[in-house]
Parts: C-alpha cells; structure tokens; sequence
C-alpha cells in the first residue's frame, strides 16, 4: 500500500437543515455530512453548529459498503436532496472497491 | 456485534506477546503525522487494534467564550455506535465525559457513577458495541482552561483493564490519549490561526489579556498607545466571532494558541 493511498484523496460535503433539535429550544441547527477517501474506506463525519462559534462534530469510518449505505440511510440528505445522496454513493463506491480488490491480493 | 478487531484472541492473550509493546508502540507514533481528522480517526482505529482494544472513543470539548463548547469526537469502532450515541443526546452528557471532567487520573467503568436513567442507556448501549469494560483516560489541557478530552479504550471481555496484568494496556492508553492531545492542540492552533488571520502580534495581546493585564498595561509593554491596543483588539474580537477580548482570550488559549507565547 503506497503512501499516496493513506491520504484523503477525496471529499464531498452536502449541506442540510436539520429539524429542530431538543434541547436546543427554538433555534435552528445547521448540519454539514462529509465524506473522504482513506486507505480503510471511507470517514465520515457529521457536523452540527450550535450557536456562535460552537459546534458538535463527529467522525466514524465506513470500512464496508453496507456501512456505508447504512450510514447515508440514516441521513436526512436521503429524503431532502436525493440527486446529491445518489452523486454521494456513487462518487465513494470506488473506496470500498478498492480496499476489497487489495484485501483480496 | 461487529467489532474493529475480527480475531478471537482477547486483550489478555494480545498484551502476553513479547512484541505486544512494540507493535502498538508503533502504531500510537503514527497519530502525529495525521495532516487531518479523517487520517487521525485511521491511525486511532490502527492504534485500537494493536493495543488489543475492540474499540475506542476520543472526545475533546472546547470552550468558545461564552457559547456553549465546540465537541469533536472520533469512533473507532463500528460505526452505528456513533448514530446511536448521537440519538441519546449531546457527547458532554455521556457519563464518559463527566468522568473526565471530575477525574485526572483514568479509571474503568467501575468508577464511572451512573447518576440518572440515561446514563446507563448510554453505558448499555456501549456494551453493545465493544464497550462490555472499558479504559476512561481524561486529559487535562491546563490550568484555567475548560477544554476536556477524553480517550476511551473498549473490549468485549468484562474486566479486561483491571489488574496487575493489564498495567502495560494501561500505560498504552495514556500514552495515546497524550498523542492525541498533542495532534490536537495543533491541530486547533494552526485552524484558528488560519481561520481569524492572526499574526504574531495578535497572539501576544491575546496572551497579555490572557494574562490579566489591563490596556495601560499592554500598552507600555508594547509601546503602542492606549486606543490602539483597544482598536487591535477589537479587529481580534471581530475576527474571533467572540463580543470581547476576554472572550477572545479565553478561545485562544482553548485553542492552544496562547502556548507558544
């Protein structure tokens, strides 16, 4: 595996509105998934702004295709933006594609 | 339930190999050439594994002024844990980060008090996903300042960290949570640096009202005049998205920027 390989050589973001979370009483909280390449397959992450400055962000890695689908499922971009979601799976399809064929050789 | 690590060979059995220290030496040196979050979370998820853990969490919380703190949390393990995690509520109620927050030295899950019916939803969900025991290391980030981290290191098998014979996993846990801490206080230095456009000269008014000292003070020290230093510190306020210069001040040493002054 080269180094090269390590880096994130991709990424993508689709922005959202999320509903109103509780606790956070009447205002609107923004939230941003990204997504990038690794050598593993693929980290994701989820960021919502709270107020000011402040925000909540959290990153997992997707090491399988049905983590990752499983992932997008759960995001609201499925239902709010369903062009962008479709672009989004099929833009890191090849992350996990190409960690299979390696762990295969 | 999946976990990062597929052998069968337990935390125990892992820590005995003679090369055990070694390897997973190697892999916690790898946390600071990560150049981003997406490549620390892979070498915290390599790390994970060559200590034998089936899973991890870090979690940082830092202050922005008078807002609520920013929180930036890893999961290396699978990743539903972490849509879970997130439908129970806000990271800085997890009963996880109050230990941390109360404690400077780490402990399992037997010293993490279970004080309201969520808490142990959250430890219940935990089991479920590598976290049957686990390892709690805070990370104290100084004096005066309310940035918290945590590391949380997990294994399937009940009581896997307590014990003479777990000392060495232990050892390894705190030198990983000190790694990241590390990558982290760079990592935040050089974004707000970048992000406000802060010079050398705005680092150190900060850091003098950091300090304390008053704008006669800065004053004299830096041969500027009185409304100058204020006007400074209005362009630092402005540029921080913080309404003072205490507040500016106290987001800047959360950041790890006043350090190097």
């Amino acid at each position: 595996m080269t180094q090269r390989s390590a880096d994130s050589t991709a990424s993508s973001v689709g922005e959202r509105t999320a509903a109103r979370q509780p606790g956070l009483r009447d205002r609107a909280a923004t939230q941003k998934l990204q997504l990038f390449a690794v050598r593993l397959g693929v980290a994701a992450s989820r960021t919502r702004r709270i107020q000011g400055n402040a925000h909540a962000q959290y990153w997992a890695l997707l090491v399988t295709r049905e983590q990752f689908d499983a992932f997008l499922a759960s995001d609201p971009l499925r239902f709010e933006d369903p062009f962008r979601f479709a672009q989004l799976s099929k833009e890191f399809a090849h992350a996990f594609d190409n960690h299979e064929s390696r762990d295969a050789a | 339930m999946p976990s990062i690590t597929t052998s069968r060979v337990t935390l125990r059995e892992r820590a005995s190999a003679p090369d055990y220290p070694t390897q997973a030496l190697q892999a916690i040196l790898q946390i600071p050439t990560a150049t981003d979050p997406p490549e620390l979370l892979v070498r915290l998820v390599n790390a994970t594994a060559a200590i034998g853990a089936s899973a991890s969490v870090y979690t940082a919380t830092i202050p922005e002024g008078s807002h609520e703190p920013s929180c930036l949390s890893l999961f290396a393990c699978d990743p539903d844990y972490a849509n879970a995690q997130q439908g129970l509520g806000p990271v800085l109620s997890h009963p996880w980060l109050r230990f941390a927050r109360t404690h400077t030295t780490p402990g399992t899950q037997r010293q993490v008090k279970v004080e309201q019916c969520e808490d142990q939803k959250a430890i219940n969900l935990a089991r479920q996903y590598g976290f049957r025991s686990c390892f709690i290391v805070p990370t104290p980030a100084g004096p005066n300042l309310d940035r918290i981290e945590m590391l949380c290191l997990g294994s399937d098998e009940a009581d896997d960290f307590e014990g003479t014979e777990a000392r060495i996993v232990r050892s390894l846990a705190r030198s990983l949570a000190a790694e990241l801490h590390d990558w982290l206080t760079h990592y935040l230095q050089q974004r707000l640096r970048a992000a406000a456009r802060l010079n050398e000269g705005d680092v150190d008014l900060l850091a003098m009202e950091w300090q304390g000292l008053g704008t006669k003070q800065i004053a004299e020290l830096t041969g500027l005049s009185m409304s100058c230093v204020d006007s400074r510190f209005q362009r630092i306020n402005s540029r921080l998205g913080c309404a003072g210069r205490r507040e500016s001040a106290t987001r800047a040493a959360a950041y790890g920027l006043l350090e190097s002054t």
